[in-house]
């Protein structure tokens, strides 16, 4: 009995130096490869995907020399592939758990299955986080990964920064993550958008909306109507509406916004109201008009005048988006479903065309609350 | 050393169905609903959990007629020794062929999200021998386990569902109540199969404190279990909408990677949501086995169940490893929900309770 328990001892000895180990095949955090960004490109048949990784050293101070970023571009008939490919290429072990931003290159936009088959890709693939931002540039995003930017941290970091703490541009109030735009696009068969980014002398600015019909490029919502789109879908509190009042041009910051539709059905044509009310502050006026300013009357005009610029602007964007990209990409099938149920079970089998050729009437009013500390 | 007594009480036993029933089949449930009615996927759920109280109440007020027999016993009494036995065998297989299932859904689910590179055999190994470990132990170990699990279960998956709420688009609810009724139907009674955990009460009676009071705690747990899965499915199809919530393998586990923590410093928080659902999955296996163990022991009338743990492991090993990919086994899981899991859950109680009250045997009770 006693040689028994001594028998059990060792062996638990032995498992233990078997089990206890610990981390044999870990991999150091300065061995892996961060993928921070990938743009995707159309390179004739091939996909060109160029990947942004922060040069860890450098970045985290522990080594001066050396860039601080990598770029690498692979080129490969699938994602996946190009994605082995650069493990080929690299040192490092790839690692996609803490990428950032995905910017589609518009060649690979045009393409009907290239848009498909990588978000099919993102969303099979348990390492991509499904909060990813995604941006489309109305050129290559090879080019645009490359570009060194007037910015201290790289070059995805600096754009998922922007995107997170600026939530007064338009098209960034419109952003969508990779989860969105899969949702987006398998809701509606296809149809959805992707905020643009562009160039500007080294700068990276917003630039409009890249539209998508049948999972491929439809077109660019320029960027002069990612205003009153953000201001259709509510979502445009913080942006400016400026308006011309006797040769003086008056910014409004929209501090408050509150976007409504109504819905009536009259012989098969389908009747939107959009009712868009803001209350924001006017930030500027001239100096030399404080007798006229300070009054209820002018601000009134203000108002006024206002309105028109948004009603405008508004009716402009809708144009655009009915005739030219014939969607919905103002949210009003979702907002019917909710308002009158008769009208969509109707409408719903063919919202598309219904949609298409509504009449849409738009209404705005703006209240000017504050007007800074001056006369 | 405690002694082993292996009796529960009512609190444990709640405790412990509450684990069984919110285990693998939650993650998926959201997708099997919207695959029935679209965006109306809750209002089935709602129903189904009604379904399973009838399941519920129906194997309990069998139970209570015989508070000291487990169902193999019992119908050996009502309907002779040969089917006694036979259902003493069928419960065998269906306890082994769910068992498996869950442990190869389980592999799947954490060689997908957790370990990329570990073997799926020894995930399942190592988690069928924890499991049976505990179940040697005896029932009495389960409930008090049962009973600190709930709280590491449940506390983070409630905590992260509140910071859901702000993703979902209530336009991806409505309009609600667009289907046809048999689409409801078909759909509530495919969602009351996934409480089929609840069979294994037709065994637990004889072990709890208070047999003839356990209705009420079964019936708590069933509804417990049914809020929470109604509220994951609003919250899965109000954020994804139906369309994509169908496409999901595992919806659920997806929306843990698009909820977005505020300043959380964990960058995917479905591998950590994951983590605390191996201890419902863990709970479920457990049971499973341990109640291989009693059936086989009552079955056979053996000197003890712990006899019967061990032998049954490589063969729930090997039915697990039996399909060939995940959505194989899928398949197999809806087949066992679809045509095998009512026959424990209705008919054999249904059956035995007619025998029971037509040649008046076992304790009436006043409340029934």
């Amino acid at each position: 009995m006693k040689s028994m328990t001594k028998y059990k001892g060792v062996i638990i000895a032995f498992v233990c130096i078997g089990l206890l180990t610990g981390c044999w095949d870990k991999v150091e955090l300065s061995d892996r490869s961060f993928i921070i960004t990938i743009g995707l490109d159309q390179a004739g048949n091939l996909l060109n995907i160029t990947y942004n990784s922060p040069n860890l050293p450098v970045v985290t101070g522990q080594s001066e020399s050396g860039p601080k970023l990598f770029t690498r571009t692979t080129k490969a008939k699938t994602l996946y592939e190009a994605n082995k490919l650069y493990g080929e290429k690299s040192n490092l072990k790839i690692n996609f758990e803490h990428t950032k931003l995905i910017i589609f290159g518009k060649e690979f936009l045009e393409d009907e299955y290239n848009l498909r088959k990588v978000l099919d890709y993102f969303n099979r693939n348990s390492q991509f986080s499904k909060t990813v931002l995604a941006l489309a540039t109305n050129g290559k995003a090879e080019e645009f990964l490359k570009l060194v930017p007037n910015a201290d941290p790289p070059i995805g970091m600096y754009i998922s920064q922007a995107f997170e703490n600026n939530n007064t541009d338009p098209v960034i109030s419109n952003k969508v993550n990779i989860g969105e735009l899969t949702i987006m696009l398998s809701g509606s068969e296809g149809n959805g958008y992707i905020g643009g980014i562009g160039t500007q002398e080294d700068n990276i600015i917003t630039d409009g909306f890249a539209v998508i019909k049948n999972y491929s490029l439809a077109g660019w919502l320029d960027h002069k109507y990612a205003l009153p789109f953000s201001w259709l879908t509510g979502k445009g509190r913080g942006t400016v509406l400026s308006t011309d009042i006797e040769g003086n041009s008056i910014p409004y910051e929209i501090s408050e916004i509150n976007t409504s539709m109504d819905f009536s059905m009259k012989d098969d044509n389908l009747k939107i109201k959009i009712e868009i009310q803001t209350e924001g502050d006017v930030q500027e006026y001239i100096l030399g008009i404080e007798e006229k300013s300070y009054k209820s009357t002018y601000i009134k005009k203000v108002e006024l005048a206002l309105q028109k610029q948004m009603e405008w602007e508004c009716r402009q964007a809708v144009e655009v988006i009915q005739k030219k990209f014939g969607f919905d990409m103002i949210g009003a099938g979702d907002r019917l479903k909710l308002k009158d149920r008769g009208i969509w079970m109707k409408v719903k089998d063919n919202w598309k065309e219904f949609f298409k050729t509504a009449t849409i009437e738009i209404k705005c009013q703006n209240n000017i609350r504050r007007i800074g500390l001056a006369k | 050393m405690y002694s082993r007594n292996d009796k529960i009480s009512l609190r444990q036993v709640e405790v412990l169905l509450i684990l069984d029933m919110f285990s693998t089949a939650s993650l998926t449930m959201p997708r099997y609903a919207a695959q029935f009615v679209q965006q109306d996927g809750w209002i089935i759920i709602v129903i189904g959990t009604a379904i399973a109280v009838v399941y519920g109440y129906l194997i309990t007020t069998l139970g209570k007629r015989f508070p000291n027999k487990t169902v193999i016993e019992y119908s050996e009494l009502l309907l002779s020794k040969p089917v006694g036995k036979l259902v003493g065998l069928l419960f065998i297989i269906k306890f082994i062929i769910s068992v498996a299932l869950e442990l190869r859904i389980f592999g799947e689910l954490v060689k997908q999200t957790l370990l990329p590179k570990t073997p799926i055999e020894i995930i399942m190994i190592s988690m069928l021998v924890l499991a049976s470990y505990l179940s040697r132990k005896g029932y009495e170990y389960r409930g008090r386990l049962g009973e600190l699990l709930i709280i590491i279960v449940l506390v983070p998956i409630i905590v992260i569902f509140i910071f859901a709420f702000p993703s979902v688009k209530i336009s991806n609810l409505a309009p609600p109540v667009t289907g046809k009724p048999l689409d409801y139907l078909e759909g509530s009674y495919l969602i009351s199969m996934s409480y089929s955990a609840l069979q294994v009460i037709l065994i637990t009676i004889p072990f709890l404190n208070k047999p003839k009071k356990a209705g009420p705690s079964i019936t708590r747990s069933i509804i417990f279990v049914g809020v929470l899965n109604t509220i994951i499915c609003l919250i899965t199809i109000g954020t994804f909408g139906h369309k994509e919530t169908i496409k999901q393998i595992w919806p659920v586990m997806t929306m843990m990677q698009v909820i977005e923590v505020p300043a959380a410093i964990i960058e995917r928080q479905d591998a950590l949501m994951m983590s605390f659902w191996i201890f419902t999955v863990f709970a479920l296996i457990n049971a499973f086995v341990y109640f291989i163990g009693v059936a086989a022991h009552k079955t056979f009338q053996t000197k003890d169940y712990y006899y019967w743990i061990l032998p049954a492991l490589p063969i729930i090993y090997i039915v697990a490893l039996l399909p060939d990919n995940v959505v194989e086994t899928q398949e197999w899981a809806l087949f066992v929900a679809k045509y095998i899991d009512i026959v424990f859950l209705l008919i054999i109680p249904l059956v035995l309770l007619f025998v029971a009250r037509l040649r008046k045997m076992g304790e009436v009770n006043d409340q029934v």
